[in-house]
């Protein structure tokens, strides 16, 4: 039980206050927290400072090469911004060439409320990739 | 805020160099492309059959350069035994 349940409850005893008032300030404290859940996926979307990192390390003996691209995460989410934006034509172009490479990806599939659970899903996303050349790690911090 | 310099750093077996390029000239250059798209997109906006595809492309082109502010903290860093190439976008 939190501090301030038990302070309305305490005041109850005491007779400071009624039932009634008493029942509303509980009812009152039940609401605070649904608030803050509304609150917390748009702290989520809060990407400032935030990374997205690929790295390719080589495994020894093989490729020299080691490759390392820092993005701002706030560059995925501009850009995730931005296909809302592409006029309609364009998007049926763009729709039939990604459908002629062979991936199986619908634009309209993302629209704002997908957003968050993209950039969400990004920032806890780490992958790791061990190939016999080298080893490729996808992640954000 | 748009991105003000570039930072490319080379390093390979014989020398070494890197640059800061200021963006703002790369911003210059394009000046002439802006005001001839402003035009035609004016143009564009004014033909009542064009008008709504005109709009829809406008609104697309103001927001690249959020794209391009966005940018910022980019940074591709490639390495081997005889060449390292640094970019990054400040």
């Amino acid at each position: 039980m939190n501090e301030e349940r038990m302070r309305i409850l305490q005041m109850l005893s005491e007779g400071k206050l009624t039932p009634d008032d008493a029942e509303k300030l509980l009812q009152a404290l039940e609401v605070k927290p649904r608030e803050s859940e509304v609150v917390n996926p748009n702290r989520t979307m809060d990407v400032k400072g935030k990374y997205l990192f690929v790295q390719v390390d080589p495994k020894e003996g093989k490729s020299s090469e080691r490759v390392s691209v820092k993005v701002p995460l706030a560059l995925v989410k501009a850009g995730l911004n931005i296909t809302k934006l592409i006029p309609v034509e364009a998007q049926d172009k763009i729709q039939s060439s990604i459908h002629e490479s062979g991936i199986p990806f619908n634009l309209s599939d993302i629209d704002p409320q997908n957003y968050e659970e993209i950039m969400e899903a990004l920032e806890q996303m780490s992958i790791d990739v061990d190939t016999d050349e080298s080893t490729v790690k996808v992640f954000c911090r | 805020m748009l991105p003000m310099l570039l930072r490319v750093k080379i390093r390979d077996e014989e020398r070494s160099f890197g640059f800061y390029l200021p963006m703002v000239l790369i911003y210059l250059l394009f000046i002439p492309v802006v005001l001839l798209g402003a035009i035609a997109v004016a143009i564009l906006l004014a033909i009542p059959e064009t008008s709504k595809q005109a709009q829809s492309y406008l609104r697309l082109l103001l927001a690249l350069p959020s794209l391009l502010s966005a940018s910022i903290g980019t940074e591709v860093d490639i390495q081997s035994d005889t060449k390292d190439i640094v970019i990054r976008i400040i």
